[in-house]
């Protein structure tokens, strides 16, 4: 149930991470372009990519949240949102652990 | 044949630096072209949609280097018509690829929530930007990457 500060609260969260996920893009982007080409930068495109799928996901969700409008089910969006979250979340581990080679 | 120097820069501008075919040089845009298309309709038709498919084929672009058109064309268009491979796309079109999946996910948005003066203006500058990309080679974000990181880089 979303109460007032629920209109706001879901809204303004989601946006605020939206920010961020865009400051991590950049940083990532910037990262990345300094790997050249090799198997670590064509792992770092595919979490780039997660990124901006994210980027994509947050926008999708906010702007059905304030438009009231059901593109795509909300739920599937957040659970889509979740499931790439943890994806991203083991691939970002594979990759350092990969990395550093310890 | 090489590229004259406009295309030559052009082409510098999103990174192709290797590219010195004109035929590839303009085969490049095919991909461009069919955004311009798919925006085009998303804005004409304020599809939100249409805007975020478009949106899912720049992440799509953005990740593996080519988007969904580029690996139609090099599967179905270039071996038919024995036209050469396209290249992987350097990090100033994949920049692009960026640029163009917010800017269409707002446009989309705009027009989700109502607000269509406001999609309407942010649809006819992404048509705009996408058509100079799709059709004259000029890529906005590509100059914009230019700006921000300088040339050469590491692509």
């Amino acid at each position: 149930m979303i109460t007032n500060i629920g209109t706001y609260l879901v809204p303004g969260l989601t946006l605020s991470g939206l920010l961020i996920l865009f400051y991590g893009f950049f940083v990532a982007f910037k990262f990345r372009n300094k790997l050249g080409t090799g198997t670590l930068a064509e792992a770092w495109d595919k979490l780039i990519g997660l990124i901006s799928l994210f980027i994509l996901g947050y926008i999708v969700y906010t702007a059905q949240i304030v438009s009231g409008e059901e593109l795509v089910n909300p739920q599937i969006v957040a659970a889509l949102l979740m499931f790439f979250g943890s994806v991203f979340v083991a691939a970002t581990a594979y990759v350092n652990y990969d990395a550093y080679g310890i | 044949m090489t590229l004259n120097d406009r295309l030559r820069r052009m082409m510098d501008i999103q990174g192709f630096l290797d590219v010195e075919d004109t035929e590839i040089a303009h085969w490049v845009k095919f991909s461009n072209f069919v955004c311009f298309v798919g925006f085009t309709a998303g804005v004409y038709l304020q599809s939100p949609m249409i805007l975020y498919l478009m949106s899912l084929v720049a992440v799509l672009g953005l990740t593996f280097h080519n988007t969904p058109f580029d690996h139609f064309y090099n599967l179905a268009i270039a071996p038919v018509l024995s036209k050469p491979q396209l290249p992987e796309r350097p990090a100033p079109a994949r920049f692009a690829c960026f640029v163009g999946l917010v800017w269409s996910a707002f446009t989309a948005s705009a027009f989700l929530v109502g607000w269509t003066g406001a999609g309407i203006v942010l649809g006819v500058l992404l048509v705009i930007a996408s058509g100079l990309q799709g059709i004259g080679n000029y890529c906005v974000a590509s100059v914009l990457w230019r700006k921000i990181y300088g040339w050469p880089d590491r692509e």
